[in-house]
C-alpha cells in the first residue's frame, strides 16, 4: 500500500481543521492516521484514513468530537508518468471543482428545495501540497460497491438521480455565470493531448487481436484495426460540445469506483449514493456519463436490454430540475430530442465497452498498475491482451461488437 | 384470399357463350367488370402503338378484376389477357394489368383529389422511372425494380403495365410478414431506386423536388380521418388493455398535433440526404418471383406508385419496416436492415458519381431517428389496415369516414392478433422513445 504522505502530520490535520471550522484555538486530542486502499482499487490518487478526535476552543465544550476524514493526495509517479498525465491537470481541476463549484450547485438546488447530498463536502483543499481532505464517507456508512459484479437498477436509478440534478444545476451554474464552467475541455478525449491513447488504442488494438483469432468476431477486429489511427480524432470530436444542446459539466468517470453507496442496515437494500471523484470532469454531453457508466458498471441484461428505460429515467428528473430552476440558454429537450443526442455520442458507448470495461471488471491482478495501462510497451501489451482473455469480457464483446457494427460505429469515416 | 386464388376463382366461372365470330379461334372475348372505355379495339390500338405494329391485331381478349377487397384502396386493377398475331403472322399471348382510377365514387374522387394520384403515377412511369432504370444500366446493373409499362393514357387515367403475374411474380400473402431474405431482396431495390433518384435529381437541376404531396404534406389534410381515425380506434382498443392506460392517454394527447407531427416526417431537413420515395411501400405493393422447386424468393419487383414524393428515405424505410415484415423482425431487426440497405445505397450512389455529400452509416442513422415518430405511426395507425381480415367492409369510404360503419370498420382493424401483438409489444418501445409524446 501507498504510505502516507511525511507532510500529513499532527500540526497539518490541526491546521486544517482550524480553518475549516474557522476556530484558531481548535486542538486535537488524538489522531490515527493510515492508508485506504491497494493496488488496481484506483490510479487517480494516494488515499488515507485519518480519524481525529479534537475539541472547539468555544463554548467551554467537555465533549470531544470525532471526524473522520479521507486525505487524497497526488501519486508519486515516476516523471514519465507525471509527463504524460500534466496536460490533464486533474488535482488542479478536482480541487478547483470542490471548492469553488460543488458549494455552488449544491446552494442551487436549496434554492429549489432540494436538500439531497449528491457529493461529499471538501474540509480543506491545500493547493501547494495539491491534497484535498474529506469527510470519510465510510464511516458515515458509505462503500463502494463490487465492480466486477456490478450493479443492478435499483443502484442505477440511486445514481441516475443524482447525476441528473448534479447536470441540471450545472447547467443553471454555467448560464447564470456567463459561461464560467466552459473553460473545463480536458477530459479524456482533448485537443491538448494524446496521452490516454497508450491505454484507449492500446486497448482497441488488443481487443482486435482477439477478434481476429474469433471466426465470427475476425473481420470486426479488422475493422478495429483500420479505426485505430483515426480512433483519438473521433473521440475529440465526440467530447466536443454541440451548441444549441443543453450541456453540463460532466463527471467525466463515472462508474462503479467513483460513487458510494450507503445501505439500510436492516433490509440490506441501497437507500442512498454519492458522487466522488470529479477529476475528468469537462463541459459537454451529458450522454457521455450515461454512456460510460451504463457500459461499465451495469449488470446484464440491464446493460444488454434496458436502456432505454434508464434513459427515460434520467431525462425526467433531468428536465425537471432544469425547468424549476428556470433554466433558458437552450431549448430543454424533449425525450425524443434527447435520444437523438444520446445516439449522437454513442460512440462513446462502443468505447466504453470495448476498451474501458475490460479494466474495469478484470480481476487478474498481475501488471494491475497505472503504468501498463498507459504504456504501449511489452509489459503494456501483456497487460491488455490477457484483459481479453477474461470471459465475461468476451462475452460482454460477442453481443456487442455486432450492435455497434450496426450502428456505423467501427467505421473510419463515422465522425460523431 | 390471396389474389392467386382469386385469380383461379375467376378462371373457374363458365365463359359467356356469343355468336360464333369470323375469328379462327374457339376462344372468345370476354370482359368482366371492366371499365367501360376497356374495349377490345382500345386495347388493340394500345398493343399496336407498344409495339408499333399498325397490322396486329386482337384474336381474343379476356378482361377481369385483378384484386378483391382489402387489397387496394387507390384505384381499379385489371387483369388483361390477349392473344394477338403480329404483322409478320407469327401468334402471341400478352399479359397486362391495366390501372384506373375509381369509377362512380364522388365521395373517393373529391377526397383523393388534391393528393393527385394518378397524374402523378402516369408521370413516374413515364417519365421517372426510365430515367432511374437508364442510370442503373450506366453502372452496368441490369436488375429491373419496376415493371414495365406498355402505355400511359392520360385522357383515362389510365396505365397498362406487363403483367407480372404471367412472369410468375406474386404478390406475396399481405396476412403473413417478409421473412428477412425477401425483405432484404425489396430493400436492395428500394436502395437503388433511392440512390438513382438522388443522382437524376442532382443531375437535372432539382427535377424531383416538387413531389411534395405524400401521405402527409402542407397542402391538405383530407387523409385526416383515416390516419387520426385508426390512431383513435387504436387508442379505444388500447385503454382496454390492463396496466396500458398510460400509453392510451399518451395516444389520446396526440391527437391534437397528429396531423403536424406526420407533416414534420415529411418536411425537408436541412443537412439529410433526399430521395424520391415511394411513399407507399408494404406487402401489396412488392410482387415476389419464388423459385418454382425450393420456394426460395429469387426476385422482388415495387409497383404503385401513387404517392411518390421527394424526402427522406424514413419514408419508405420506416414505413416498409414496420408494415411488412414477421413480427421478429419488426421489432428487433430494423436497425441492422437499414444498415444493410444504407450499403447498397451509398454504393450505388458512389458508382454514380453522386457530388453531394453521402453521410456516414452512423449519421444516416441519426437522419433516420430524427424521423422516427413515422415508425410509430406506422406501426399504430397502419399496419393494422393492412393486416385486417374483415373484409367486408374494407374499402375507401369505411377508411376515410366518420359515420359507424367507418368507426367499426376501424375497430374491426384492432380486433386482429397480428395489430393487437405489434402494439402490446411496440407501444412501450415508442413510449420509451418519447414517440408518444405530444411535446415531442
Amino acid at each position: 500500500m501507498a504510505a502516507a504522505p511525511e507532510w500529513l502530520t499532527h500540526k497539518y490535520i490541526e491546521h486544517a481543521l482550524r480553518s475549516h471550522y474557522k476556530d484558531d484555538d481548535l486542538t486535537i486530542t488524538r489522531l490515527q492516521i493510515n492508508p485506504a486502499l491497494g493496488p488496481g482499487e484506483n490510479y487517480g490518487g494516494v488515499l488515507t484514513r485519518v480519524r481525529v478526535n479534537f475539541k472547539l476552543s468555544s463554548p467551554k465544550e467537555e465533549k470531544e468530537q470525532l471526524q473522520n476524514l479521507i486525505v487524497k493526495t497526488e501519486i508519486d509517479d515516476d516523471e514519465l508518468t507525471q509527463e504524460l498525465m500534466a496536460p490533464y491537470d486533474i488535482y488542479n481541476r478536482e480541487m478547483t471543482i470542490y471548492q469553488e463549484v460543488l458549494p455552488k450547485l449544491r446552494d442551487l438546488l436549496m434554492e429549489i428545495g432540494d436538500t439531497e447530498k449528491i457529493f461529499p463536502t471538501a474540509i480543506f483543499v491545500d493547493r501547494e501540497r495539491m491534497a484535498i481532505i474529506f469527510e470519510d464517507l465510510s464511516v458515515a456508512g458509505y462503500v463502494m460497491a463490487d465492480r466486477v459484479r456490478r450493479l443492478n437498477e435499483e443502484h442505477t436509478h440511486l445514481i441516475l438521480r443524482k447525476l441528473a440534478k448534479f447536470h441540471a444545476a450545472s447547467a443553471v451554474l454555467n448560464e447564470r455565470e456567463k459561461g464560467s464552467l466552459e473553460g473545463y475541455d480536458r477530459g479524456f478525449f482533448n485537443k491538448y493531448t494524446n496521452a490516454y491513447s497508450g491505454y484507449f488504442v492500446g486497448g482497441l488494438l488488443a481487443a482486435a487481436r482477439w477478434m481476429s483469432k474469433v471466426p465470427k468476431l475476425a473481420h470486426y477486429g479488422e475493422k478495429l484495426f483500420a479505426l485505430a489511427p483515426h480512433y483519438m480524432d473521433i473521440g475529440r470530436e465526440c467530447f466536443e460540445p454541440t451548441a444549441g444542446h443543453v450541456n453540463v459539466l460532466a463527471h467525466g468517470d463515472v462508474w462503479t469506483n467513483n460513487v458510494m453507496f450507503k445501505y439500510d442496515q436492516l433490509t440490506g437494500r441501497p437507500v442512498d449514493v454519492l458522487l466522488i471523484d470529479f477529476q475528468y470532469s469537462f463541459w459537454g454531453s451529458p450522454c457521455i456519463d450515461l454512456h460510460h457508466f451504463f457500459n461499465t458498471s451495469l449488470k446484464e441484461p440491464l446493460r444488454r436490454d434496458q436502456q432505454n428505460g434508464l434513459f427515460q429515467f434520467y431525462h425526467s428528473i433531468f428536465s425537471e430540475t432544469l425547468k424549476k430552476l428556470d433554466y433558458s440558454q437552450n431549448p430543454i429537450p424533449s425525450l425524443h430530442q434527447f435520444k437523438q443526442q444520446v445516439e449522437q455520442k454513442r460512440f462513446f458507448a462502443m468505447h466504453s465497452t470495448v476498451v474501458v470495461q475490460p479494466v474495469m471488471i478484470s480481476q487478474d491482478p498481475t501488471d494491475a498498475c497505472f503504468n501498463a495501462l498507459m504504456n504501449d510497451d511489452e509489459r503494456g501489451i501483456r497487460f491488455k491482451n490477457r484483459l481479453y482473455t477474461n470471459p465475461i469480457v468476451q462475452q460482454n464483446l460477442q453481443a456487442l461488437v455486432p450492435f455497434f457494427d450496426r450502428k456505423g460505429l467501427l467505421e473510419v469515416d463515422q465522425t460523431c | 384470399m390471396s389474389v392467386s386464388d382469386l385469380i383461379g376463382a375467376l378462371d373457374a366461372i363458365p365463359k359467356l357463350t356469343t355468336v360464333p365470330s369470323s375469328s379462327a379461334s374457339a376462344q372468345e372475348s370476354v370482359f368482366l367488370d371492366a371499365p367501360e372505355w376497356l374495349t377490345e379495339a382500345y386495347l388493340q390500338d394500345a398493343l399496336r402503338k407498344y409495339y408499333n405494329d399498325r397490322r396486329l391485331k386482337i384474336t381474343w381478349v379476356k378482361v377481369n378484376p385483378a384484386l378483391g377487397k382489402g387489397e387496394n384502396y387507390g384505384g381499379v386493377l385489371t387483369r388483361v389477357k390477349a392473344q394477338f398475331t403480329r404483322s409478320d403472322g407469327s401468334a402471341q399471348l400478352g399479359h397486362y394489368i391495366v390501372k384506373s382510377t375509381f369509377e362512380g365514387n364522388d365521395f373517393a374522387q373529391k377526397t383523393m383529389e388534391p393528393y393527385d394520384i394518378f397524374n402523378r403515377e402516369m408521370e413516374i412511369y413515364e417519365q421517372v422511372l426510365p430515367k432511374l432504370k437508364a442510370l442503373l444500366r450506366e453502372i452496368g446493373d441490369t436488375e429491373q425494380i419496376f415493371a414495365e409499362t406498355m402505355a400511359v393514357d392520360i385522357e383515362n387515367s389510365s396505365l397498362i403495365f406487363e403483367d407480372l403475374n404471367a412472369r410468375g411474380f406474386t404478390m406475396p400473402d399481405r396476412l403473413k410478414g417478409l421473412d428477412m431474405k425477401i425483405t432484404r431482396l425489396v430493400l436492395r431495390k428500394l436502395a437503388k431506386m433511392h440512390a438513382t433518384s438522388a443522382v437524376m435529381n442532382e443531375r437535372e437541376n432539382h427535377a424531383l423536388e416538387g413531389y411534395d404531396r405524400g401521405f402527409f404534406n402542407r397542402y391538405t389534410d383530407n387523409y385526416a380521418p383515416a390516419f387520426v381515425g385508426m390512431l383513435q380506434a387504436a387508442t379505444r382498443r388500447v385503454a382496454q388493455w390492463p396496466g396500458y392506460e398510460k400509453y392510451a392517454a399518451k395516444m389520446e394527447a396526440l391527437v391534437p398535433i397528429y396531423m403536424e407531427l406526420g407533416k414534420r416526417i415529411f418536411d425537408i431537413s436541412p443537412g439529410h440526404i433526399n430521395v424520391l420515395a415511394h411513399g407507399d411501400l408494404w406487402t401489396n405493393n412488392v410482387l415476389v418471383n419464388y423459385d418454382k422447386e425450393t420456394g426460395e424468393p429469387l426476385d422482388a419487383i415495387i409497383i404503385d406508385f401513387q404517392y411518390t414524393v421527394w424526402g427522406s428515405p424514413a419514408l419508405d424505410l420506416f414505413y416498409f419496416l414496420n408494415t411488412s415484415l414477421e413480427f421478429d423482425l419488426h421489432k428487433s431487426h430494423q436497425e441492422e436492415l437499414i444498415a444493410y440497405y444504407f450499403g447498397v445505397f451509398s454504393e450505388t450512389l458512389k458508382k454514380l458519381q453522386y457530388q453531394t455529400a453521402v453521410p456516414s452509416l452512423h449519421q444516416f442513422h441519426q437522419q433516420m431517428l430524427e424521423k422516427k415518430f413515422y415508425a410509430a405511426h406506422t406501426s399504430i395507425s397502419v399496419l393494422p389496415i393492412q393486416r385486417n381480415v374483415e373484409t367486408d367492409n374494407a374499402d375507401f369510404n369505411a377508411l376515410m369516414e366518420t359515420n359507424q360503419r367507418a368507426l367499426n370498420f376501424k375497430d374491426a382493424c384492432y380486433r386482429n392478433p397480428i395489430s393487437e401483438r405489434v402494439l402490446r409489444e411496440l407501444l412501450p418501445d415508442f413510449e420509451a422513445e418519447g414517440l408518444l409524446d405530444a411535446d415531442q
